[in-house]
């Protein structure tokens, strides 16, 4: 691989305005799925879901997780595909 | 010196191209692992003996990973420290996968949950969950700085004291593993000795051999390939039996989708014979049992045994505990350097996803397993007449994991006369789903499999902070390759030996150490190597004094909760003090690094440099830019 190219300053900051606009709202998720629900888990627990899951339960051990994989996947395929683009960061090396 | 440490480059198409080639190979690999079975199991009705089977998954499995390390023999650095870089997403992923899943979460983790109910959960989010941070935070990054070790990170950034911000990195780093590797020969010697009948002793020694094969001749591209086979294994392993136990127990092979149920009749269950419910969260009491038998165990004179229940019922322990395993897991050094090996920060970014995808197919099944064994248990072994239990209850009361003591001269066991070790869980399944003893010695393999894996990458982190980050960078900056080659094996040798050493007497206190790791790994690496990349305000005495403050605000708390726990704030456990510690490290980084003068241009300049997603970093050489120290060359480019 190449070194790193020269990027003027006017492109690299909007390139990481963009950048912090993205995982900022990733993070609000992965903050929303991983301590909203478990502090009323008792209560959550009372519905019951699909094969006979505690909401409470099955929110922590299968719908938070679900969803870090897919956060991680919206990332990258965002990046490598949407932003980099955009500013110029996908020459084929 | 060309030939030692040149820099190969690789195009997409190489990438692409290396990749459908190893898809090849593994997939037929995972083909063969499938006919072995199958073999095996008509063998078995045939009449071979359950002890010749274990035997060839042992051998079968060590020699493989014998036969991967020979063959990925090397005289270069860069494939010897981070497997030539060439790694494709997918594959460092699977690799990433067994990295990090260790004989804990292959056979504890379903354990944890059986005994813990909820609460466990905080350990499913937790060890997630934080590759969502390392995905969005580190791994682009670290990958783009393209070093070897994380202490060359950190050496690096903070360059104004490279070698204190080393050493002092190196150290956290050898802490943090050395520890964790001698956990995963514990439990190699565990799996070794209740499945094989070998004595525990001898496990370990086999174990380390197995270790050692991999990691010694061929180094991080050795252990690279070796983990995806294990990842292979471990994986097809877990998955097998509680496939079985699930259609057995309610006609749907699924058991993700289907422990629902198993859920339902638990609480059922539990109502009936008022016992408290297995998914009401918060249940747990501070307490110093623990302590109180690694005290005993070591020959000290124990505490008093005290328990608070103040904090029963708040949400706050499992918060905290959650946020220090997330932290922890985006600080360990043997996952960061995995995005070392990939060849470009895009490959790092996808990679993350992969490796969490093959992560959760594990984590997403273990409460499955804790709540049909729990099912199981409630239904069928509680309640019933001693004399007339369920067959696979007999060889485990043989093994200690399962002790029943009719207390009340009854006849008939009630669950208060019950007491389970939580690693039953998963090693009895296969007998509980009525499985052939080849699926028993599968799950063996795969628990094998995941310890070994682990401890590859640990004792490579341990070896290399010596030789690499000690020995070559700070003592002796002008050896050669040959001299640091030598001096790296040798370091595996001494440090597996050691591990092997620590792990002998079995103490109770090691396991208890694994859960510290994180607590560590949060106090120390992760304020350092996030505010390295995002803030360029950070300095090198910014960065040594809240690696520094940040491990001694950790230990305190836990070995002073851990030993009296009315010693708390807000009822967290001293398995939450890399909350203290990470909020010292933060705390000192930020007042330290805007109190003392802002690092040189230089060092903002490789912070701009990172948020460029192409291109290797363009490093000053060494000694041309002020105040870094001799030895101080980009490692790639050595």
């Amino acid at each position: 691989m190449a070194s790193t190219p020269a990027v003027d300053t006017a492109r690299l900051e909007a390139y990481w305005r963009e950048h912090w606009r993205l995982i900022l709202t990733l993070l609000a998720i992965w903050f929303a799925v991983t301590y909203l629900h478990p502090p009323f888990a008792a209560s959550l627990n009372n519905i019951k879901i699909l094969t006979g899951f505690p909401l409470g339960y099955w929110l922590s051990s299968q719908f938070s997780i679900t969803v870090y994989v897919i956060l991680i996947f919206i990332y990258a395929l965002t990046m490598n595909h949407v932003i980099d683009k955009k500013y110029g960061f996908d020459e084929e090396e | 010196m060309a030939q030692e440490a040149g820099y190969t480059p690789v195009t997409r198409a190489q990438i692409a191209a290396f990749r459908r080639r190893l898809a090849k190979y593994y997939g037929a690999f995972f083909v063969f692992l499938i006919v072995f079975t199958i073999v095996l199991y008509l063998l078995e009705r045939a009449g071979l003996p359950h002890r010749f089977i274990g035997y060839a998954f042992i051998f079968l499995t060590l020699a493989l990973y014998a036969f991967i390390g020979i063959l990925n023999f090397t005289r270069r650095l860069d494939e010897y420290y981070v497997a030539g870089r060439r790694v494709p997403a997918i594959f460092n992923g699977m690799a990433t996968g067994a990295d990090w899943m260790s004989a804990a979460s292959f056979i504890s983790m379903a354990g944890t949950l059986w005994l813990l109910g909820y609460d466990g959960l905080a350990y499913i989010m937790g060890w997630t969950g934080g590759y969502v941070l390392l995905a969005l935070l580190f791994a682009p990054y670290i990958r783009k700085f393209g070093q070897f070790t994380i202490p060359d990170f950190v050496a690096t950034r903070y360059g104004e004291r490279a070698r204190l911000a080393r050493l002092v990195a190196a150290i956290c780093a050898i802490i943090v593993s050395f520890t964790y590797v001698t956990a995963q020969v514990t439990g190699v010697g565990i799996i070794m000795s209740r499945f094989f009948g070998l004595d525990y002793r001898v496990g370990v020694f086999v174990g380390l051999a197995g270790v050692l094969v991999c990691s010694f001749l061929g180094g991080m591209k050795s252990i690279t390939w070796t983990q995806v086979a294990q990842y292979i294994i471990l994986i097809t392993a877990y998955l097998i039996p509680v496939t079985f136990l699930s259609a057995k127990l309610t006609g749907v092979p699924f058991p993700q989708l289907m422990y629902g149920r198993a859920l339902s009749e638990i609480t059922q269950l539990e109502q009936a014979m008022q016992l408290s419910s297995y998914v009401q969260p918060f249940k747990q009491a501070l307490s110093n049992a623990s302590a109180i038998a690694s005290f005993k165990q070591i020959g000290l004179t124990p505490p008093e045994p005290i328990t608070v229940k103040d904090w029963v019922g708040t949400p706050w322990e499992f918060l905290a505990l959650t946020l220090c395993l997330m932290a922890g897991t985006a600080g360990l050094p043997h996952i960061l350097i995995r995005y070392y090996t990939v060849p470009n920060p895009k490959e790092a970014r996808i990679s993350v996803g992969w490796s969490l995808f093959f992560i959760w197919l594990l984590y997403v099944t273990a409460p499955a397993y804790a709540a049909f064994s729990r099912w199981e248990v409630l239904k069928n072994v509680v309640g019933q007449p001693i004399a007339s239990l369920p067959a696979w209850t007999a060889s485990w009361i043989k093994t200690g994991l399962l002790t029943i003591n009719d207390a009340n001269g009854d006849g008939i066991l009630q669950y208060s006369e019950l007491r389970i070790v939580g690693d039953i869980v998963v090693l009895a399944t296969p007998e509980i789903a009525g499985l052939p003893f080849t699926i028993a010695a599968l799950v063996a393999a795969g628990g094998l499999a995941a310890a070994l894996s682990t401890a590859d990458g640990l004792l490579l982190v341990v070896s290399t902070a010596v030789a690499h980050d000690i020995y070559a960078k700070i003592i002796n900056p002008n050896a050669s390759y040959s001299r640091r080659f030598l001096v790296s094996r040798i370091m595996i040798l001494i440090a597996a030996v050691l591990a092997a050493l620590a792990a002998l007497p079995r103490l109770a206190l090691i396991v208890q150490i694994v859960a510290w790791a994180f607590s560590l790994a949060a106090s120390t690496f992760f304020p350092v190597v996030l505010l390295g990349i995002f803030w360029k305000r950070a300095n090198a005495n910014g960065a040594i004094a809240g690696m520094i403050g940040g491990l001694i605000a950790c230990v305190v708390y836990m070995v002073g909760n851990y030993i009296d726990p009315r010693f708390n704030v807000f009822g967290l456990s001293h398995l939450s003090a890399g909350i203290f510690g990470m909020a010292a490290n933060f705390f000192l980084l930020i007042v330290v690094s805007l109190a003392t003068a802002p690092a040189p241009k230089y060092i903002q300049d490789m912070v701009d440099q990172l948020r460029i997603p192409v291109g290797e970093m363009r490093l000053p050489a060494p000694g041309t830019a002020p105040g870094t120290a001799p030895g101080m060359a980009p490692a790639g480019q050595d």
